[in-house]
């Protein structure tokens, strides 16, 4: 072959598969270090009208340092409530972030239940996030009987 | 000082020609005193009870204050101008009442027999002795009987000897007096008008007392003298009245404090010091007495002074000139000095000098004799006087008088102290629910006159219906009253405070305190969740009836309700009691109601009993009860526990629901949630659940609580 054409042509090859090594590279390196969450747990796991306060717990890990865990709490696709997670210093290590939430009470006078999500973002400091989530309700009050009739 | 000889006349006939002639009698007795008990005896000899104050002057001058305080007393008080027809027999000691010298029941019952008294007692007699005296001549008794116009009084003296009395005459008193020679006891009979002002204070040993008994019939006023024409004798009281004329009680025999002059003309002046007892016959006089130990009176007050002196009876020497001074503290304003009369009009001058505040009376050429033919010796002057404008409450004026005799040191009284109340006193009602669901509610107020005064002596109460003037409710002393009201009707009520001086408040703008009597109604069409916070009234049931179209309460066992299409009274009124219960009505359009009744006390807890399931209840009381489950308790088998409590273990729920028209509406504690409601409204209803048998504990209910 011409070698004025294997040459561009080589060239191009090499870029073409520098380009997809990096992009491999990086898509390895993000998919590898991402926070990763665990062990999620909500107390109390049920509630009455009245809401209340939630506590809510869950290991946070990551090859990168975990930046912020935040708790967003949202009913019917609105956020309800926003918290910060703290990091608590415990016998097997510093992963278990930790935070409270307070739930509204639910006073509707058709007797439906309020249903909740509660969504746990990591972020660590390469901008990688991880999620996970939890549903619960808040019951309505017990209905008194229609008035006469 | 005469005797003449008994002639045997009867000793009514005397008495007749005493009463005859001066309707003022005054009987007197030349030992001891009367006490209470002596006066009591002397009523029953008239067949009345005898009090043992008197009420006001009697001269015609009503005076409402001075009836007042009669009347605290328990005294019957009338305007006695509409009484003037007085009879007045002033009594000292007991003799008048021994039955060995009964002249006084004659007297009295020459009194009752008379059908004609309209003579009318002069100063004829002692008149012309001051003329007789002025002119140089010897006045002598005798001489002026022979006046014209004088038989009656010519038969009087004539009687007098016929009994064997002594007899002789008090210048300057126009009394007579008439005395046993063997048991000392004496008679006068004054001719002259009233006496010295009546003095307060409790009888006692030693006080001439004034019987003051009320006349009938026709009256006939006279500018100086009482008329009597008709009696019905009756005493109507008893007071003190302090005479010259008397015997001095032994105690009034002290000499003042600066003790007696001996002068060197040999006359004596007798000061004696009854300040602070007001008991005593002699000499610095004052009225009113002022209240109290501290002697409060009104920063406005006039007061009234007497001096009097005396040339002792053992005087060597008649006293030819007298100066009396009195001394007024700088609180009293001597520009409101008024001099009143003095026993001696003719030879006195006056001087009052605003820089020493002194008032000086000069009796030149007086010639007061020794005082043995009493009162001859003796002699007074009168004044009175207010504070001045700017003096403060707590601040004390004082006056004091200095009497000498020649040149003799002066003999000084005590002070006469006061103690000036300025201030009107405060009071305003006390605080009351705005609605009163019962007729008959309790109105209690609080008043106090300022620090240094004389205190609050009551209240009078005014009350304002529906808007009216003020009308007066009452005077009381004490801090409470039972109001009686009408349903529907708004009553505003104040206070008007007086204090121990007669200072009163001054009237408020508006009312302390404005309620409505019944709870007023205003029902919208529907069905409405009720209460009815009444337990003794059946009104409420019955108008509940009247303006309802339907009811329906609820069975809390049955777990249904009891519906009642029509106005069927016997079936609400058989219903549960209606306090705590909550009903359901549906009114029509515009119907407004007052309920009126008694209503559960709102300083205890009011338990309902619930069952199983929903029940339906009522805020009791005619106040706002909180829906704190911590004050909330509940009662089951085990221990009574909060509202808090049962809800955790399972007994009921910690929640209510009331109706609002058109939805439902929870009750919660505002304390664990916000943005529904946290009390129980009175006159409604509300749904609670329990899942055991319990009975719930509603709190009394807090006036202002939120």
């Amino acid at each position: 072959m011409n070698s004025r054409i294997l040459a561009p042509l080589g060239i191009l090859a090499g870029s073409i598969l520098v380009g997809i090594g990096i992009w491999v590279w990086v898509a390895f390196i993000a998919g590898a270090g991402a926070p990763k969450i665990s062990d999620m747990t909500v107390d109390p796991d049920a509630f009455r009208f009245t809401g209340g306060e939630l506590l809510v717990q869950a290991e946070v890990i990551g090859e990168q340092r975990v930046e912020q865990v935040e708790g967003v709490l949202s009913a019917s696709g609105a956020v309800v409530m926003r918290v910060d997670l703290q990091r608590v210093e415990t016998e097997v290590g510093d992963s278990i972030y930790s935070g409270k939430l307070l739930v509204p009470p639910n006073v509707r006078s058709d007797g439906k239940a309020i249903d909740y999500t509660l969504q746990l973002l990591a972020t660590n400091t390469a901008g990688q996030k991880s999620q996970k989530e939890t549903d619960f309700q808040v019951p309505a009050p017990s209905m008194p009987p229609a008035p006469p009739d | 000082m005469r005797k003449m000889a008994a002639a045997g006349v009867p000793k009514p006939a005397a008495a007749a020609l005493m009463a005859a002639l001066t309707g003022l009698v005054l009987v007197t007795g030349c030992g001891g005193g009367l006490s209470r008990s002596d006066a009591a005896l002397f009523s029953r000899a008239l067949g009345e009870e005898v009090r043992d104050r008197n009420y006001s002057r009697i001269d015609g001058d009503f005076d409402p204050k001075q009836a007042a305080l009669a009347e605290q007393s328990g005294m019957r008080v009338e305007d006695v101008g509409q009484v003037m027809a007085g009879v007045q027999i002033a009594l000292v000691g007991n003799y008048a009442l021994d039955a060995d010298f009964p002249v006084a029941e004659e007297v009295v019952a020459a009194i009752k027999s008379s059908e004609k008294l309209n003579r009318l007692a002069t100063n004829k007699l002692e008149r012309w002795l001051l003329d007789r005296k002025k002119a140089g001549v010897p006045g002598r008794l005798k001489d002026f009987l022979e006046q014209p116009g004088q038989e009656q009084l010519e038969d009087l003296l004539k009687v007098a000897s016929d009994k064997g009395l002594e007899y002789g005459f008090f210048a300057g008193a126009g009394t007579f007096w008439f005395r046993e020679p063997k048991t000392g006891d004496y008679v006068t009979v004054t001719l002259v008008d009233l006496p010295a002002e009546p003095v307060p204070g409790e009888l006692a040993l030693g006080e001439q007392v004034m019987v003051v008994m009320e006349g009938v019939g026709q009256i006939k006023e006279h500018p100086r003298y009482q008329v009597a024409i008709d009696f019905r004798v009756t005493i109507d009281s008893v007071q003190m009245w302090r005479d010259s004329k008397a015997e001095p009680p032994p105690r009034s025999k002290a000499k003042c404090c600066n003790g007696p002059s001996s002068g060197i003309n040999g006359n004596r002046l007798e000061v004696v010091t009854l300040l602070d007892t007001n008991e005593d016959a002699n000499d610095l006089l004052f009225d009113p007495a002022g209240f109290g130990d501290a002697a409060y009176i009104a920063k406005d007050q006039v007061i009234s002074y007497t001096i009097r002196f005396e040339n002792q009876a053992d005087a060597s020497a008649a006293a030819i000139d007298v100066t009396v001074i009195a001394e007024l503290s700088p609180g009293f304003d001597l520009a409101s000095v008024l001099l009143g009369r003095s026993s001696h009009p003719d030879v006195v001058t006056t001087e009052t000098d605003d820089s020493t505040g002194t008032i000086t009376w000069f009796f030149k050429d007086i010639n007061l004799p020794p005082n043995e033919d009493r009162p001859a010796g003796a002699g007074w002057v009168k004044f009175s006087v207010q504070p001045k404008a700017n003096v403060k409450s707590g601040d004390t004026i004082w006056a004091k008088a200095a009497i000498r005799f020649d040149y003799n040191s002066p003999a000084e009284t005590d002070q006469v102290r006061y103690t000036i109340d300025s201030e009107s006193p405060t009071s305003q009602v006390d605080g009351l629910a705005p609605v009163q669901l019962s007729t008959s509610f309790p109105v209690s107020w609080t008043g106090s006159d300022e620090e240094s005064g004389s205190g609050l002596q009551g209240i009078t109460l005014l009350v304002s219906e529906d808007g009216a003037p003020f009308d007066v409710v009452g005077a009381f002393a004490d801090s409470a009253f039972q109001f009686q009201g009408e349903a529907g009707k708004s009553y505003g009520f104040v206070t008007i405070g007086v204090d121990q001086v007669g200072h009163t408040e001054s009237m408020p703008d508006i009312a302390d305190v404005t309620v409505t009597v019944g709870q007023h109604m205003s029902m919208e069409p529907g069905w409405r969740l009720i209460g009815v916070p009444v337990i003794t009234n059946k009104t409420p049931r019955e108008e509940l009836v009247r303006v309802g179209t339907r009811w329906s309460t609820w069975d809390s066992a049955a777990q249904a309700y009891q519906k009642n299409a029509g106005a069927d009274g016997q079936w609400l009124a058989n219903s549960q009691e209606l306090p705590g219960s909550g009903l359901w009505a549906n009114f029509e359009a515009g119907t407004e109601f007052y309920i009126t009744g008694d209503s559960p006390p709102a300083d205890r807890a009011f338990s309902i009993d619930l069952l199983p399931g929903w029940n339906l209840i009522a805020n009791p009381f005619a106040l706002p009860v909180p829906w704190n489950l911590d004050e909330i308790h509940v009662r089951s088998a085990g221990p009574e526990m909060t509202l808090a409590q049962a809800q955790e273990y399972g007994l009921m729920e910690d929640f209510a629901w009331g109706w609002y028209g058109q939805a439902y509406s929870l009750v919660y504690d505002s304390k664990l949630s916000s943005g529904q409601a946290a009390v129980l409204e009175p006159f409604q209803g509300y749904w609670v659940e329990a899942h055991e048998e319990v009975t719930l504990v509603l709190p009394p209910p807090t006036l202002g609580r939120d």
